[in-house]
């Protein structure tokens, strides 16, 4: 058994005719049996969030995936072993982003991104989480729930909580994937509407029964060039005028 | 050129449930009667078109008609309804102008809709308290005014005041808003079409606003004499 990982930004509506940039950002990597991935989400009130998405998703998976090919098995961690871990390299990160900041000559919140991220093996793994977006994981096995890492937002559904935030370790949150995955799917909270079910409570069966029906028979790069086609359909413009990042390992 | 292959038969609907609360409180006192009554019914019906039409505001948008005016009466048009179910009432022009009454039964409709959302899992964004009006409060207003401030201090509402016509009415409305008479808009003559345009434009962007999203509202010039 193996990952078979696609994934697709399409960018928003709303973007589109405002003429900014896609702000979703994804990344991944797999080593061995085990998967690294995130998507990051930039701040739509920041001019230069999508490099900020763009360097976060990107670098905080490299940084995972060096601690995999060193030999940790990190999707098998302790709960305060794996936040000690991810915490000093989404830590890492906002270093080098304040960084690229202060030689940019701009303030480090121009580049705010959500981040939604995941370390799983064939027996699961750990969700980590900052902001919104969602991650979410169907265990093996007919009726099994599936396992969300949930949105945080502040009491307003409009505002959310960022990496560049000074407060983000507050909001970094772990979610424990218990058992062997058949689905693991990251996602922006533009994607959330149609790929999760009401509640957020679990995949919605009508649209990703027929995706990974789909994915299961192509190529990974044909897969994430016919995702990106479904995620930029037009239909979705009727559900959210945002940026629209998935995605989905199987593990087959 | 060929088509981007598409992944067949895949459900593309909306699940999330999300609203933007909007109380509109007018005046409809006395003075309103005539020409700017007519002018308001018609930009009311303009509003009920404009968001109806906008598949996401229709769904998302959730308001509140409020009018103020009788014997120092306050009372709700109905209950809140969304956008794709409002229909505009014909509001008529008689009385006194008790505005501190109206915006505290504005501002507690406002924090009961929350707990309602709060209860049924449904997310929100920030309320939206449209004030207009084009007199002096004949009521108490200055205690609502207060406790109508802290509450767009506190970020429970967002308060936009509209003086119409001229007078003195601005100092007034000013104290309903945390940002003071700099809040407060005057209505350019009777453009209440205009004015209602903006309203309906301004909920297309609020509703669908999202995380960390500074909501680009649209200009007031259309409608607007305030200098700016």
């Amino acid at each position: 058994m193996s990952w078979r990982v696609f994934a697709a930004a399409a960018i928003g509506k709303s973007h589109i005719d405002a003429g900014t940039p896609c702000q979703d950002a994804f990344a991944r990597a797999v080593v061995g049996d085990t998967l690294v991935a995130a998507v990051c989400d930039g701040a739509g009130s920041q001019p230069l969030s999508h490099v900020g998405s763009e360097a976060l998703s990107r670098r905080v998976v490299e940084l995972l995936a060096q601690h995999v090919e060193a030999g940790e098995s990190l999707a098998k961690l302790e709960e305060e072993t794996f936040l000690y871990t991810v915490a000093s390299v989404v830590k890492a990160v906002r270093a080098e982003l304040e960084a690229e900041a202060q030689a940019a000559g701009v303030e480090p919140r121009c580049y705010a991104a959500t981040l939604v991220g995941v370390v799983a093996d064939g027996e699961g793994g750990w969700f980590f989480h900052v902001g919104d977006g969602i991650g979410a994981a169907q265990p093996q096995g007919e009726d099994a729930e599936a396992v969300v890492s949930q949105p945080e937002n502040g009491e307003y559904a409009n505002e959310t909580y960022f990496v560049t935030g000074e407060d983000w370790r507050e909001h970094l949150h772990l979610t424990r994937i218990g058992s062997p995955v058949r689905t693991l799917a990251l996602m922006s909270d533009g994607a959330a509407p149609f790929v999760m079910a009401k509640g957020n409570a679990g995949f919605f069966r009508p649209f990703i029964d027929p995706v990974e029906r789909f994915l299961a028979g192509v190529a990974e790069a044909d897969g994430s060039k016919a995702l990106a086609a479904t995620l930029g359909d037009a239909r979705t413009h009727g559900i959210t005028g945002d940026d629209k990042t998935l995605l989905l390992a199987l593990w087959r | 050129m060929t088509e981007p292959m598409m992944i067949p038969d895949v459900a593309l609907v909306d699940n999330t449930e999300q609203r933007t609360p909007l109380v509109l409180v007018l005046d409809c006192s006395g003075s309103m009667a005539g020409e700017p009554m007519d002018q308001l019914n018609q930009g009311l019906k303009l509003l009920e078109q404009e968001l109806k039409a906008d598949a996401i505001a229709a769904k998302r948008v959730r308001l509140l008609v409020v009018k103020f005016g009788g014997m120092d009466h306050v009372e709700a048009l109905g209950d809140w309804f969304d956008a794709m179910e409002f229909m505009a009432p014909t509001l008529d022009a008689m009385g006194t102008t008790p505005t501190g009454q109206a915006v505290d039964f504005a501002l507690q409709k406002i924090e009961e809709q929350k707990l309602g959302f709060k209860q049924a899992g449904v997310a929100y964004t920030r309320p939206w308290l449209f004030l207009m009006s084009d007199g002096q409060p004949t009521d108490q207003w200055q205690a609502a005014a207060d406790r109508c401030r802290q509450a767009e201090l506190a970020n429970k509402v967002a308060v936009f005041p509209i003086a119409v016509g001229g007078g003195a009415v601005g100092d007034a409305l000013g104290q309903f808003s945390s940002r003071g008479e700099a809040a407060v808009k005057r209505l350019d003559g009777l453009k209440f079409q205009e004015l209602f345009l903006w309203l309906s434009a301004s909920m297309k962007v609020v509703s669908q606003s999202r995380p960390g999203g500074q909501a680009q509202l649209p200009s007031v010039d259309t409608w607007s004499s305030a200098p700016t």
